[in-house]
């Protein structure tokens, strides 16, 4: 009997540049301190089973992130928060958990939203317009892969004033908009240089919930 | 972000330490001239950040060489140098202090008082800059940072650094000067104070008699980032028996004081609970002669078994191997195998008296390949006194005796590294000549000839850094001014080989007046004046001399355990000389 735990938590300005594997370390040491019991992996590396979703990039904060632990112990959820709680050091905080069947968490994210505060060099509002009526547009990944079409992902923009705006994106392992690039979109097609003062990650949709 | 690793410069691990710095008496910024991922992983600055944060009047926060690409940024934006916990400027702090670790960082402190707008020299400095101080082990010779640091503290530092700290309060709360401080500071035994030093008193190192009743930082920080040694470390003992006659770390750290095994359990329990690391590895010298290793790993491997933690039980020696710990280690997870002979043939480590015959190897290696093992690594220094060609080109056939007692057909690497010798302060081979960069490249190129089995890897150290770390380690005032210009010049980050620059050191001894092969290709005599001949170490200068002549001999001296060779250490009364005394 597979006991998983979904857990979603907030990862606050304190932790933005912790890495997703350095998050997964943490979490594992944050269950070794606080003696939950975890199930390991099989195999000569043995390592506490858990699946975080998808990786929230570096610099970014988040009221929205999920992980799926396994346990070999019938824990109620309210007990793992707490625990989880006390024992993840400050920026990350558990929000609530519940049990799930089986755990398919990177498939389960299907978009984002992401709240934007930057700093524009020309109206933020019309830059962002002209980005939208756009029937395509193509921006470099950072990683070198070659360009992405960013527009047919974009799903929703809301500007709600001259530094703020927020997106509501497609997420997931089939397909997903890195929110970075919308910045980079924004330079190359609206000629505005936008400077990121901080990218939050208001909600992730999973497809099937609870 | 325009940084790599930003975490390497935000805090705020699991385990941090943040303080009121306005309800404090005395602020203390410990600076480690090396990036965050190796600075965290030296003991010493977890033990002193700990000891000198459980005082309730003082606070000690961490400060790291900031690399290339945030240097820049810092340097671009006027950011001065500053502290991970509270973001605070290091020349804020009452008391900087350094910790000297290898040579090769010391371009690196300069830097860094520098990003902190502090002046280098103590002579430029005013009663608004905060008191810089150094301690390690490369403080044994302080001669080279004389005219950077205010004070040393020479030897162990959880007893001294606190009264350091004691005596700083004492002088601010009557609101005294620097220099009150410093004159009282220099009556402090194991304190060096370059410029009120008389030459009538040596200056005495610190040692601690009884290492269970230290505090220990059983609360370690948690990094987020990957750092060298990302485990609970657990010190098992502080020393070595062995006397090694080019190992610094053997003279300076004696004699040899084990924490009990009740201690370290304790420790172990308390450690895994509160980092959650799920590794956990012995820290000493030389772990094999921690006298109740076996005791010791059956309680400790009950508290990391049972939360599947990996214990790893490094720098255990070839002589006295034993299969049986290596299978209970295997229990969690098994890893490579490291031994040290050090040198290739048997008359060269009589030499170096390292204690280890070619039998002895063998052996442990067929325990080894019994065990399972099939990565071994071997170390070995070139350039050592007296060494011929024979010498050299033993490595290469004991490397290959290896792989056929390992067996030949089966699945096995063996890497062999050498590194050159570089004599050091306070060992029998200090007055000892360095090899020259040509006769480096040429004895390295002879073992690459002779090493000849695909089974083999062979790696070895860069010339260039071991003639400029030679020269440091034996150094003087003169060899500091040219670290300074060699700083300059441009030089940081010198034990990095995509940063070190030989042709601005090289220009900077120039320009110094700094001649390479005084200060390292010469044989010294041992009536010549040194210059850390007014530090006492605790080893008499007559031993190390003994030592020499009987190096040049061939003779070896037993260690510690199996006879007293009165190395001059006894005065201090503790630890193995006393075991020695009860027989």
């Amino acid at each position: 009997m597979l006991k998983i735990i979904r857990i979603k938590f907030k990862k606050g300005d304190q932790v933005k540049y912790v890495s997703h594997i350095e998050m997964m370390n943490t979490f594992m040491r944050a269950c070794r301190r606080c003696d939950l019991d975890v199930t390991y992996t099989a195999g000569f590396n043995p390592g506490m089973r858990m699946v975080f979703a998808l990786p929230l990039p570096v610099g970014l904060t988040s009221q929205c992130e999920y992980v799926d632990i396994w346990f070999n112990k019938d824990y109620m959820c309210e007990y793992v928060v707490e625990m989880l709680k006390q024992s993840l050091p400050k920026g990350f905080e558990p929000v609530n958990a519940y049990y799930v069947e089986k755990s398919d968490l990177m498939e389960d994210v299907g978009s984002a939203r992401y709240g934007f505060t930057v700093v524009c060099s020309g109206d933020l509002k019309k830059a962002l317009k002209k980005l939208q009526s756009m029937e395509s547009a193509f921006v470099e990944k950072s990683n070198n892969k070659g360009p992405v079409d960013i527009i047919p992902m974009i799903y929703k923009i809301d500007v709600h004033d001259g530094s703020h705006f927020s997106l509501l994106c497609k997420a997931g392992a089939k397909g997903n908009l890195h929110p970075r690039l919308v910045l980079k979109a924004l330079n190359i097609y609206a000629g505005v240089e936008v400077e990121e003062k901080g990218i939050d990650r208001e909600e992730l949709f999973l497809k099937v919930l609870q | 972000m325009s940084v790599e690793k930003p975490s390497r410069y935000t805090g705020g691990e699991f385990n941090q330490i943040v303080k009121d710095h306005a309800k404090m008496k005395a602020s203390f910024a410990f600076c480690f001239p090396d990036t965050y991922e190796v600075g965290m992983s030296h003991v010493g600055m977890r033990i002193l950040y700990h000891i000198l944060n459980k005082r309730e009047d003082t606070v000690c926060e961490r400060v790291f060489a900031p690399w290339l690409d945030m240097e820049d940024l810092m340097r671009q934006k006027g950011q001065p140098l500053f502290s991970l916990e509270t973001q605070k400027n290091v020349k804020e702090f009452d008391i900087v202090g350094f910790t000297l670790q290898y040579e090769m960082s010391y371009t690196n402190i300069i830097n860094m008082l520098d990003l902190a707008d502090i002046p280098i020299r103590s002579k430029d400095r005013s009663d608004s800059d905060p008191i810089i101080m150094a301690g390690g082990p490369c403080a044994s010779n302080p001669e080279t940072l004389a005219d950077i640091m205010d004070l040393f503290v020479i030897g162990e530092g959880e007893e001294v650094t606190l009264e350091l700290i004691d005596l700083y309060i004492s002088v601010k709360d009557m609101s005294g000067t620097k220099k009150e401080f410093l004159e009282r500071a220099s009556k402090i035994e194991g304190v060096y104070v370059p410029v009120l030093y008389n030459s009538k008193t040596n200056i005495k190192r610190r040692i601690i008699k009884d290492l269970d009743s230290v505090s220990y930082p059983v609360d370690p920080i948690v990094p987020y980032i990957n750092i060298v040694h990302d485990r609970i470390s657990l010190e098992i003992f502080r020393g070595c028996i062995r006397g090694c006659r080019f190992c610094q770390a053997g003279y300076i750290y004696r004699p040899v004081r084990e924490k009990s095994p009740e201690k370290l359990i304790e420790q172990a329990k308390h450690m895994i609970a509160s980092t959650g690391y799920e590794e956990m590895g012995l820290v000493s010298l030389s772990t094999s002669d921690y006298s109740r290793l076996p005791s010791l790993c059956d309680g400790l491997l009950e508290q990391t078994q049972d939360k599947m933690v990996n214990l790893s039980v490094p720098s255990l020696r070839i002589d006295n191997f034993s299969i049986g710990l290596m299978e209970k280690l295997q229990k969690v997870r098994k890893s490579g195998l490291t031994f040290a002979p050090e040198a290739g043939s048997q008359r060269l480590r009589d030499v170096i008296n390292k204690n280890i015959t070619e039998e002895d190897i063998l052996r442990s290696v067929t325990m080894a390949r019994d065990g399972g093992y099939n990565n071994i690594k071997l170390y070995f220094m070139l350039g050592l006194p007296t060494e011929t060609d024979e010498d050299v080109i033993a490595i290469a056939d004991l490397s290959k005796k290896i792989i056929e007692a390992f067996d030949r057909k089966r699945k096995v690497n063996v890497t062999v590294s050498t590194a050159f010798f570089i004599p050091k302060p306070f060992t029998a081979f200090q007055w000892c000549a360095q090899i020259t960069r040509e006769e480096m490249a040429r004895k390295q190129k002879l073992l690459k000839e002779h090493i000849t089995d695909r089974k083999i890897t062979y790696n070895w150290h860069e010339f260039d850094t071991s003639v400029v770390e030679g020269i440091i380690s034996r150094g003087d005032k003169k060899v500091g001014e040219a670290i300074i210009k060699a700083w300059e010049k441009g030089c940081k980050f010198d034990s990095w080989s995509q940063c070190f620059d030989m042709r601005k050191w090289e220009r900077a001894f120039m320009e110094s007046g700094v001649d390479v092969s005084y200060y390292t290709s010469r044989e010294i005599s041992v009536d010549e004046l040194l210059p850390w001949d007014h530090i006492d170490i605790g080893v008499k200068k007559s031993f190390l001399v003994s030592e020499y002549e009987k190096a040049s001999m061939g003779k070896t001296t037993p260690n510690c355990r199996e006879k007293c060779s009165n190395c001059g250490i006894k005065k201090y009364k503790c630890g193995v000389c006393v075991e020695n005394n009860k027989d």
